[in-house]
């Protein structure tokens, strides 16, 4: 069996007190707990502090460009479909850059779990507002507040019916390694919303305001149905007071998941006898 | 009797024109001719002007000539644009359905196209049928042919289809027949059969199919969507795997993470796409990963003219995208080039771990020509240099970025093996972890660029030289079949001329280039673009000037007569 250890890369780079060290502690634990090798996982990212994850584990990486990891991801779903499939990143790489990339990868709903770090703040370029920033939310770029709408990723993944929406939060370890599990299994795309504490540039969304805010949707209504679509999208709703964590959303569409027999990719290159194709052309 | 004949067929998007120049194209070449096929449309799905001029001989086809023998009138707007071009002798078929005030007497043929598909029992949609008929049946030809291929046409829509198309047919031969006699007459073929007549986007797509590419991602942009199309349509079943992405920056991406994984991959797109690509280009030259990408180009800048054709994204193609890295950029001419070069950059992608660009343009993708047939048995797999049992084996020691003489690391692919595969568009060590280490840096960039030797001696020109020649003619991509006739017609007159025509544009064959040139008269390019892109890449990376340019950036292509008014 796989141990923890077995996933353990280099040197982080990240600031001391960083959500992003749990949440790399909760991919190992979660990967781990699943019984998965290293080299039976793929993890791809774009640019930012949570984009550099995958270099700080030990499996399969391919670390792209700012807001397309999602992309990468797909073309290699695409032609393999026996690796496990991680996508990493922030709130700026996937919701900014990579907006258009999210939305089209939930429609899509290729098999990929979608871990986004939302710290609701620009760390790697030193603080500027994200378009998960709350309103009046100040930094560098907004010093009279945010004054646009938060962009809000639960909700938009539901809209497009996602396979899996989750939210957790980097202060609760066991709870996000649950649901970066169910996330694993969910066979379609995944899309789970980690909250976590920039504690350089966010001095309001803290770990402390996370857990003050955060309500367990389980614990709160066992009889919450995650297929229930209108309800689901109901609770991706709820922001200002408190809002939910767990499993908000199961879709029911069927995904994309290419065949777990030997992946296309892995294939010996056909030498293809193009000759009757060429009837067409006399 | 002539060598050779042109037709012109003209009418508004969506009455059919495509389907009349395809057919007769069909039934020349299947009776032993040679046929290039010109087509010219406006973007837009129906109305405007859009013709197609054929271009049928016992000779060379390999681009349009001016002038018309035959014009199939749609519509009164082509009579009025193309009567000035009509030869002498030249025969005019119009519909008389839809063209109210057109010549009457022997010149002029009209045709009730629609009420004569109506007394055949067909559909008004078979006009152009009608119109085929009678443009063969002037010609003097026999019709076998053409049902022939109006059965192989409309095969998958059924045999009532079939009957019908080729009842009306007969009724447009039928009225054409009496016209015949003073009708321009064709020189009788040469005979050969089992030619093909194919576009430039055909040719690629099934160099990419020969080849065993197996993912190919793309957005819909004109000129290069067909190759998407008919990878969609023949690949599928033969395993590639096509999707349709969001964006061009989405299929380059995708294109990218199905090659890391171990897939032979391509994108395609026209310039504005190529443009939005331009950042993932770099992220294969950095990642090492191989990638082929077609750029059909078409005028810019921004939207510039969509169906029409330029080729004014020579030195963009080459440095596209920031910071140095190697790639290749090759430049087909025709069909033939268009399948060899297409087949030979996977190997090239794949040998070089890097960026592979296939320069085309609207003239290219678009036009159609006679072929001999394609150099299928010439194709090749060749995957490069990949890792063996023991490396597959090594976990987390792999070196995905090994520093090597050659510079080209053995490639592993996630799931082979226990060997794990890191790459990053950050520099990185050997491993593929990020390194900001100035000596490793440089070694990097050095470990990159030797792979460009893995070329070798690998010919990026084509040459047909003449000793003592005055001119020599240089040019690159679809400009070379007008080219290759402008050199035979000046040949012909005395004069003697060299040409070369570039196929690989990128590295720049240097020395193959010098060689061919040294000796020889003035240095002429012939290039569709407003600059002289070609003659400043061959003043940057050989110091010669050209003497003279010939340019053309009107969004038409060039033909031979062109040339050799300019020179």
């Amino acid at each position: 069996m796989p141990t923890l250890n077995d996933y353990k890369g280099i040197e982080t780079t990240w600031c001391p007190g960083c959500g992003n060290f749990a949440i790399l502690t909760g991919i190992r634990q979660a990967l781990t707990g699943l019984g998965l090798p290293p080299h039976e996982v793929t993890v791809f990212s774009g640019i930012g502090q949570a984009a550099k994850l995958p270099l700080y584990t030990r499996c399969h990486y391919l670390n792209g460009l700012h807001g397309r990891a999602l992309p990468l991801a797909t073309g290699a779903r695409l032609v393999n479909g026996r690796m496990k499939m991680i996508v990493v990143g922030g709130d700026g790489d996937g919701f900014a850059e990579g907006g258009n990339h999210f939305l089209h990868a939930v429609r899509r709903n290729v098999d990929l779990a979608y871990f986004v770090h939302n710290n609701q703040v620009y760390g790697l370029t030193k603080g500027q507002a994200s378009p998960t920033s709350d309103r009046g939310f100040v930094t560098g770029t907004t010093p009279e507040g945010v004054v646009h709408g938060r962009f809000n990723p639960a909700g938009v993944a539901i809209a497009l019916d996602a396979a899996f929406v989750g939210r957790t939060h980097s202060g609760d370890m066991q709870h996000m390694v649950r649901m970066m599990t169910l996330a694993l299994q969910a066979g379609g795309f995944a899309l789970l919303e980690i909250l976590q504490p920039c504690v350089t540039y966010n001095k309001v969304n803290t770990l402390k305001w996370y857990r003050e805010k955060a309500y367990d949707l389980e614990t709160a209504d066992p009889s919450y149905d995650p297929t229930d679509r209108e309800a689901a999208f109901r609770k991706s709703l709820e922001w200002e007071d408190r809002f939910p964590i767990g499993v908000l959303y199961r879709g029911t569409r069927p995904a994309v998941v290419p065949g777990k027999d030997e992946p296309l990719a892995l294939q010996t290159v056909p030498q293809r006898d193009i000759t009757p194709l060429l009837d067409e052309f006399r | 009797m002539a060598k050779e004949l042109s037709i012109l067929i003209g009418g508004e998007a969506g009455q059919g024109i495509q389907s009349i120049g395809q057919v007769l194209a069909r039934s020349f070449t299947r009776s032993g001719w040679r046929v290039f096929a010109l087509q010219d449309f406006e973007s837009r799905i129906r109305g405007g002007h859009a013709f197609t001029r054929l271009r049928v001989t016992t000779g060379e086809a390999q681009c349009h000539a001016p002038g018309i023998d035959i014009l199939v009138a749609l519509n009164a707007e082509t009579i009025g644009l193309h009567r000035g071009e009509l030869n002498d002798g030249a025969r005019v078929i119009y519909d008389s359905g839809r063209v109210k005030e057109a010549e009457t007497g022997a010149a002029f043929l009209g045709l009730d196209l629609a009420g004569i598909c109506r007394e055949s029992s067909g559909s008004s949609a078979m006009a152009n049928t009608v119109a085929t008929g009678a443009a063969w049946a002037m010609l003097g030809l026999d019709t076998p042919v053409v049902e022939a291929v109006l059965e192989s046409t409309f095969a998958r829509r059924g045999l009532e289809t079939v009957n019908k198309n080729i009842a009306v047919l007969r009724a447009g031969y039928a009225l054409g027949r009496p016209y015949s006699q003073a009708a321009p007459r064709l020189d009788p073929p040469d005979g050969r059969a089992g030619r093909l007549f194919l576009s430039g986007a055909d040719a690629v797509a099934l160099g990419a199919l020969a080849a065993g590419v197996s993912f190919y991602s793309a957005y819909p942009m004109t000129p290069a969507t067909s190759v998407m199309e008919y990878l969609i349509r023949h690949g599928r079943e033969r395993g590639v795997v096509v999707e349709q992405a969001e964006d061009e920056i989405a299929a380059i991406n995708m294109a990218i993470g199905a090659s890391f994984m171990g897939a032979r991959s391509m994108t395609g797109t026209s310039g504005g796409g190529f443009a939005l690509m331009s950042e993932a280009l770099g992220l294969a030259g950095c990642t090492e990963i191989p990638l082929v990408v077609l750029n059909a180009q078409r005028p810019g800048p921004a939207t510039g003219m969509p169906t029409r054709t330029e080729q004014a994204d020579l030195l963009f193609a080459l440095f596209a995208s920031h910071g140095e890295f190697p790639r290749v950029v090759l430049a087909p001419d025709g069909p033939e080039s268009a399948f060899r070069l297409t087949a030979e950059a996977f190997n090239l992608a794949d040998r070089l771990q890097a960026p592979v660009i296939i320069l085309t343009d609207h003239h290219l993708m678009d036009s159609y020509w006679t072929v001999e047939g394609l150099p299928v048995g010439e194709v090749s797999l060749d995957r490069g240099v990949l890792a063996g049992p023991e490396e597959l084996a090594s976990g987390q020691n792999y070196l995905r970025y090994r520093i090597t003489p050659s510079g080209v690391s053995p490639r592993a692919f996630p799931g082979q093996g226990t060997a794990l595969v890191c790459s990053t568009g950050d520099e990185h060590d050997q491993s593929g972890h990020i390194t900001e280490e100035p000596g490793l840096r440089s070694a990097m960039v050095d470990k990159r660029w030797r792979k460009l030797e893995q070329l070798g001696d690998r010919s990026g020109l084509e040459c047909d030289l003449q000793d003592g020649a005055d001119t020599v003619l240089v040019g690159w991509g679809s400009t070379g079949g007008a080219l290759r006739e402008a050199v035979r017609m000046r040949r012909a007159g005395g004069a003697k001329t060299s040409l070369v025509l570039l196929t690989c544009l990128w590295p720049f064959p240097e020395a193959q280039f010098r060689q061919a040139v040294e000796g020889q008269g003035r240095l002429v390019s012939v290039e569709g673009n407003s600059l002289g892109q070609l003659a400043r890449l061959v003043r940057m990376e050989t110091g010669l000037r050209a003497d003279h340019q010939v340019l053309r950036y009107d969004g038409r292509a060039f033909c031979a007569r062109d040339i050799l008014e300019k020179l």
